[in-house]
């Protein structure tokens, strides 16, 4: 069946960041950040050198972790009174999400941001183009299609993808994720490796999406520890920068899967780190989807491989996969359960129902390669908190 | 010895539909909370298909209440359609419901964004008419 790979133009390597915007073409620049970026500089630098090429520029710092849709009505409120041409989104997953949904607000104020959709046209680009310049490794966000917005009134976090929501330019500067705390650097790490794991097994995976998983994956073993060991390790930071971005246009063309339904949930009920949410659920999907499902546990033997795994039998091929990550995950000081991470268990009891009903209703769970029902979605959190292996 | 097909959106083909999808499981796990109408439409192609086909499908929290045949101008929340080919691979399991929204196989009118918080539903209702033995317009 016929099918898309959409990918923006991506700069990176030295002097990424000044060679593009010295080449960028427009008026009025929007640059869409946070006050935790502000505090960096980032925006001021990117403000200086186009100041420098005759560009108007204004700098909209209130960008919210896990942004709610007042929060994307207020950015493109202010996207509109500037007149801008040229959204520039610098930050994590958050800012560069903002920036995408406030365009679309900006573009066409009538549209409800959670009626968008895949499968119609959103009509954008004729007011502004979007530049996104990650300050994490992990997102992705800079290079995919995808959207995560949260609800006003009920918290719950809705992610969804247009094709139109793809950057025009991906900046990759690794000057701008050198800032980022060993903590975060774990967390954002092991999103980017579930992006690319979950896109490898997902029901709608393509030949080219399985070729940026598998450098992907390489790139994560190799880097990810140094790039926590020292904050300083400037290639290190780069080359995570690079592997989220190669993350992202996997997923983004081939749907994230189970763990990303777990992780959204997480993420709405109990305000779990994004990362950290779909990083703990990683191994434990792996450990279900490859039961009983000899094609699925191939494709993780596949990936098992890239990192030394060989087993003639495939489910003992993806179980050891699964037990390597969190291998990695504790050499990167990642909690290996939700009780670790710091989830209370009155906190958790009280969150569960709304848990397992919020990924019933995830659209990633639909592209797991293995069913599961309501039931199994309540063991896995249950799993989940304890740090059990998944058994079932 | 195989079951006999029966004819695609006859009325029996439907009744067998009901049947099978207020048993499955995994549907009323899935669709619990949906509220919401359906029409399925098989396109007009000018040779097999004369006219377009259309079958009215009445979803509530996870049962099926109602099947029938539905007349041209009829109304439901939501509409599906597609050519007889697409709805063949569909139901061989070679379309996903959704991707084939995306990839322009299939249209659909009504709440898309309420459709994408209930695709594992659509997915269910999928596998549901792949169970039944299905004879298509196109077959003798």
């Amino acid at each position: 069946m016929v099918w898309w790979f959409s990918v923006p133009k991506v700069i990176f390597g030295e002097d990424a960041l000044t060679t593009e915007l010295e080449q960028l073409s427009g008026k009025n620049a929007f640059i869409l950040t946070d006050k935790v970026v502000m505090g960096f500089g980032f925006p001021e630098r990117i403000s200086e050198i186009l100041h420098d090429h005759q560009w108007s520029v204004a700098i909209w710092d209130n960008a919210e972790p896990d942004p709610r849709v007042s929060s994307v009505k207020s950015a493109a409120e202010a996207m509109r009174r500037f007149s801008t041409d040229t959204i520039i989104a610098v930050g994590g997953g958050s800012v560069m999400d903002t920036a995408k949904a406030a365009w679309v607000l900006y573009e066409h104020p009538e549209i409800q941001l959670e009626a968008i959709t895949p499968l119609q046209p959103l009509d954008l680009r004729h007011k502004a183009r979007l530049v996104c310049i990650p300050t994490t490794a992990g997102t992705g966000s800079e290079a995919t299609k995808a959207v995560v917005i949260r609800e006003d009134q009920t918290g719950r976090k809705f992610a969804t993808n247009n094709a139109e929501l793809c950057p025009d330019i991906a900046i990759l500067e690794p000057g701008f994720v050198k800032g980022l705390p060993k903590e975060l650097t774990a967390y954002t790490g092991l999103d980017a490796l579930t992006h690319a794991v979950e896109a490898y097994v997902s029901v709608w995976k393509n030949d080219f999406s399985d070729a940026c998983t598998l450098k992907t994956v390489q790139m994560v073993f190799e880097w990810l520890p140094k790039s926590v060991a020292d904050l300083t390790d400037l290639q290190a930071r780069e080359k995570m920068l690079i592997a989220a971005d190669l993350a992202g246009m996997s997923f983004s063309n081939s749907q994230v899967a189970l763990g990303h339904s777990l992780g959204h949930s997480l993420g709405s009920v109990l305000r779990v780190q994004h990362g950290l949410a779909v990083g703990l659920s990683l191994p434990l999907t792996i450990e279900y989807n490859c039961k009983d499902k000899p094609e699925t546990a191939k494709l993780y033997a596949e990936l098992a491989a890239l990192v030394g795994i060989k087993k003639a039998d495939p489910e003992l091929a993806a179980r050891a996969f699964a037990k390597k990550i969190r291998q990695l995950q504790a050499s990167v000081g990642f909690p290996t359960s939700l009780k670790k991470a710091g989830v209370s268990e009155k906190d958790f009891n009280d969150g569960l129902d709304k848990l397992v009903q919020y990924a019933m209703m995830d659209s990633s769970i639909t592209m797991n390669p293995r069913d599961i029902d309501s039931g199994g979605i309540r063991k896995m959190y249950e799993y989940m908190y304890s740090g059990t292996p998944v058994d079932f | 010895m195989s079951e006999k097909k029966v004819d695609f959106f006859s009325e029996q083909w439907l009744k067998k539909y009901q049947e099978i999808l207020n048993k499955n499981a995994a549907y009323k796990d899935a669709a619990k909370d949906w509220e919401g109408d359906f029409i399925f439409q098989i396109d007009a192609d000018g040779s097999t298909v004369k006219e377009p086909a259309r079958a009215y499908i009445d979803l509530w929290h996870g049962d099926c209440r109602k099947v029938a045949l539905a007349a041209p101008g009829q109304k439901a929340a939501f509409e599906y359609s597609g050519p007889l080919k697409n709805w063949k691979l569909l139901l061989a399991g070679q379309i996903d419901p959704i991707k084939g929204l995306m990839a322009r196989k299939f249209t659909l009118k009504g709440d898309m964004g309420k459709v994408m918080r209930y695709t594992k539903a659509a997915a269910e209702l999928v596998a549901t008419a792949v169970k039944i033995p299905t004879k298509f317009p196109d077959e003798k």
